[in-house]
């Protein structure tokens, strides 16, 4: 990511303290943990056991799987809105990023009741087919499918954004030299890609580590699901830590591994976009890109917003009381904890980016530790510390925004450093060196130019702090309703068409917020260069 | 969002300023709410707000003492009260398992109940020692799609689950509170053994694992299995919702035994609470004529106060033959984890 000259240059001491601090928030669930683990002896008990191995293994196969998966979906789905004249695309450009919004538990019991051995796609085909059951969707196809249908989004959005900034000439100079349109893919733009397919992969992967919602509704026995069984079967805190520590290990493999695939593929060329990319027409092709479409929005989307109408539909009155305040209250949190999270990644990424070395290769690992753990695990690890070391903090809005910024901070990381990779470090040396201050040259000069990757920051954590469920219960201040605890209240009680409004709520919510994100008219890019 | 950050339009300085102040008002608003003041209780709620909210606030209504509620999942809240420590703001645990408030009170975590309290019901329905109370009776059920099959066809206890005609046609929750309740008082009944031959014969008819009670009964009305194990009172819910069509109903082995066995929701107070007082207060509460009566019409469980009626669409206590049984030997709950990870059940 560096240019040799760079190394020798170190990181400010305001930008090193910023680093430290962040290293220091993070490391707060993996203190906690080690504490139950090991002085419980959590950690050993869990190491003996032969049933640990099998829980790994699925753990990663299905984490490798959801990770390759999601790339291969959101490539072409990112490649159809931004570079093709697919038609609808302004409006699919917002509906393919929505999935990230659906809570996986909604997502998972609507694929569960529609492709379940009896279930409505069973029912509607027994009359043709005479078929009395469907293959069996439990376990890992299932788990799969749901997964790799709420994270293709992360792929999606980064290489979207990628889209934006590529430097169209390159392409151009290859097809002047003659190379068809499969090898111009493959050998152009493709490894131009390969930094957003990646960092999108990654979030998937750490993603489906910490999925409880999917993986149980579906009955894959991974790592968060033992840890849930554990502390929900048993209270048994420290035989959970000692599994919620594998699974901190976990995170890290799978951070080293997507390391190594970026050495392999190499740094990517200046991406200063010199003029507006071309435009493909699809011709007779563009009814597969607009069944592609069809075919991930329909389990995805259409299908949960479809079961949600139908409950909402025998729903009693009164369903709806209470959601509007709730999502004032989830609107707040969220916001709050998109502009603390994005704000906290700014820092990671100038030091991981700009000044590569061991020490930002470990706060970049740290910072992902959360992500990787279920917000079970988080919210309990925080519980632990507000009590103990700041009480006064304890069950407020600060803490809750805290510990959102914990979990979800990669998903800011991610974006702002794909935008800053690019960019060089010399427009700040101009500044500098025309005697503008620190406040000056970092407010009109390096975060317009990060503008891009802080609206997708912002943006996705946005979306997933809207359906944060565990945390939120147990660090809300008390009485703090929003609208994922309006809907597991409302689930929990059987309240059927409470938890559809909610729910639908929730989705319009988050559908209106992407159409402002991300208008496809005007790709995001910075507004100086 | 992307005008936010283009200089050209709006300076980005004001705009980052202004969120910044934002946030920061709203955060120190934020830190400046919750505090309790002294004629306050702090009750940490794993039942649903729809049930408790109504009930939470006529008990404000009448001893005027404000009530502080957190509503969260049973297990979560009672862990959370483990991670609390001494500084737990909770004066209130109101659970729906007798397990966790077994594992509260075996941690220490629960201060005695005055006789009271305790006396209002009968003795099976309270911890031995007086730490916890229960509020209301859940029975364990046979679930069955009406269908597929008629009441005849169910088997007379849980044993007749392991004959092969059941091969591919049951569903149970191994992972759920309840299930795992009723394998204890398998295992205290019948022995480690039997309840071994018992999980074993019914995992060789490969019964589909659910994750709670609400999935049960959706696969069952589905026709997904046709017989499932679970709690009685969930039918009633989903009457409301669907309506009498709903192709499943709930019967209580004849033959009784485990699988008659009838767990509890309630409450203890925890011991680090600031108001005791208040929070033994809201307890009594919970068992007053009043409130079993609105448990009972609301939620379809047994009143555990004698002389209130259950539900006439429930059937009633009398008509099922609960293990003889101290609810509060259940807290075993780690050995029936350790047996069902042998056999394979989770």
């Amino acid at each position: 990511m560096s240019i040799p000259a760079l190394r020798i240059r170190l990181p400010s001491r305001r930008l090193r303290a910023a680093g430290i601090l962040v290293a220091a928030m993070c490391l707060l669930p993996l203190l906690y943990l080690a504490g139950r683990a090991i002085a419980g002896g959590g950690l050993f008990d869990v190491l003996l056991r032969e049933r640990s191995l099998g829980i790994a293994g699925r753990t990663f196969l299905l984490t490798a799987a959801v990770a390759v998966g999601s790339a291969g979906l959101g490539l072409p789905l990112a490649w159809l809105t931004a570079r093709t004249d697919l038609p609808g695309r302004r409006i699919l450009t917002g509906l393919l990023a929505l999935p990230l919004a659906v809570p996986s538990y909604v997502a998972a019991f609507t694929v569960a009741t529609a492709l379940g051995p009896r279930g409505l796609l069973q029912r509607a085909l027994e009359p043709f087919s005479g078929w009395e059951r469907l293959p069996e969707i439990y376990g890992f196809p299932g788990a799969f499918l749901v997964l790799i249908l709420l994270n293709y989004p992360y792929v999606y959005l980064a290489v979207r954004a990628r889209f934006a900034v590529l430097d169209a000439s390159l392409e151009d100079a290859a097809r002047v030299l003659g190379a068809g349109r499969w090898r111009r893919f493959r050998r152009v733009t493709l490894p131009l890609l390969s930094t957003a397919l990646l960092s999108g992969g990654l979030l998937a992967a750490l993603y489906t580590l910490s999925d409880f919602g999917a993986v149980s509704l579906l009955r894959y026995e991974t790592f968060t699901w033992a840890i849930y069984n554990q502390m929900r079967g048993s209270l048994d805190r420290h035989t959970a830590a000692g599994l919620a520590l594998l699974l901190v290990f976990a995170t890290l493999l799978v951070l080293a591994a997507a390391r190594r695939f970026e050495t392999a593929s190499g740094p990517s060329p200046g991406a200063a976009q010199s003029r507006p990319p071309r435009v493909h027409a699809l011709g007779g092709w563009k009814w597969a890109g607009m069944l592609l479409c069809f075919l991930v929005l329909l389990p995805a989307l259409v299908l949960p917003v479809g079961v949600c109408l139908y409950w909402l539909f025998q729903a009693p009155a009164g369903a709806g009381a209470g959601l509007v305040a709730a999502l004032g209250r989830t609107g707040l949190v969220s916001l709050l904890a998109a502009v603390a999270t994005t704000a906290l990644a700014i820092p990671v990424a100038f030091l991981t980016v700009r000044f590569p070395s061991r020490r930002s290769s470990a706060l970049r690992a740290i910072s992902h530790i959360g992500f990787g753990l279920p917000g079970l695990v988080v919210g309990l690890s925080l519980v632990f510390f507000a009590v103990n070391m700041a009480p006064f903090l304890y069950q407020t809005l600060a803490l809750l925004v805290f510990a959102y910024a914990v979990h979800m901070l990669p998903q800011a990381i991610a974006p702002v450093e794909a935008t800053l990779g690019p960019l060089s470090p010399r427009l700040d040396d101009a500044a500098r060196s025309l005697g503008a201050r620190w406040i000056r040259r970092h407010l009109r000069i390096t975060l317009p130019l990060l503008a891009p990757g802080l609206t997708s920051g912002l943006a996705l954590v946005f979306l997933t702090s809207v359906k944060e469920l565990p945390a939120t219960l147990m660090l809300a201040p008390t009485g703090y309703t929003t609208l994922a605890t309006t809907v597991w209240s409302a689930a929990e009680n059987v309240e059927l068409g409470r938890a559809a409004a909610a729910s639908l709520v929730l989705l319009v919510f988050c559908a209106v917020t992407l159409l402002v994100v991300l208008r496809p008219g005007r790709p995001l890019r910075p507004a100086v260069r | 969002m992307k005008s936010i950050f283009n200089i050209r339009k709006r300076p980005a300085a004001t705009v980052a300023a202004k969120l910044g102040a934002v946030a920061i008002v709203l955060v120190a608003v934020g830190g400046c709410t919750g505090r309790a003041n002294p004629e306050t209780v702090t009750i940490y709620c794993g039942r649903g707000e729809s049930l408790v909210g109504p009930v939470v606030e006529a008990f404000q209504e009448e001893t005027g003492i404000q009530v502080e509620i957190r509503y969260g999942g049973t297990a979560d809240l009672a862990a959370q009260i483990l991670e609390e420590g001494d500084q737990s703001p909770a004066d209130v645990y109101y659970g729906q398992d007798a397990g966790a408030l077994g594992q509260l009170a075996a941690e220490g975590r629960l201060s005695p109940l005055p006789a009271s309290i305790l006396d209002r019901v009968p003795a099976g329905f309270r911890d031995p020692s007086g730490r916890w109370v229960g509020t209301t009776g859940r029975a364990r059920v046979f679930v069955y799609n009406t269908e597929l099959l008629t009441p005849e066809d169910l088997p007379d206890t849980i044993h007749g689950l392991t004959d092969p005609r059941w091969q591919g046609r049951i569903g149970w929750a191994p992972t759920n509170g309840s299930f795992q309740a009723f394998v204890t008082a398998l295992r205290l009944l019948e022995g480690e053994e039997a309840a071994r031959a018992w999980l074993e014969g019914v995992l060789a008819n490969e019964p589909v694992a659910y994750p709670n009670n609400t999935a049960i009964y959706q696969a069952v009305a589905d026709g997904e299995v046709e017989l499932a194990l679970s709690n009685h009172y969930y039918l009633f819910r989903f009457l409301v919702q669907q309506g009498p069509e709903f192709p499943a109903r709930t019967v209580s082995p004849a033959g009784g035994g485990a699988g008659g066995l009838i767990n509890i929701s309630g409450g203890g107070v925890v011991n680090t609470a600031a108001n005791p007082e208040a929070a033994e207060r809201f307890l009594a509460y919970l068992l007053t004529e009043a409130v079993q009566e609105r448990f009972a019409r609301e939620t379809f469980e047994y009143p555990l106060v004698p002389g209130v009626a259950t539900d006439p669409a429930v059937a009633p206590l009398s008509e099922i033959n609960p293990p003889d049984l101290e609810l509060g030997n259940l807290d075993d709950l780690r050995g029936t984890l350790d047996l069902l990870r042998e056999v394979g059940a989770i």
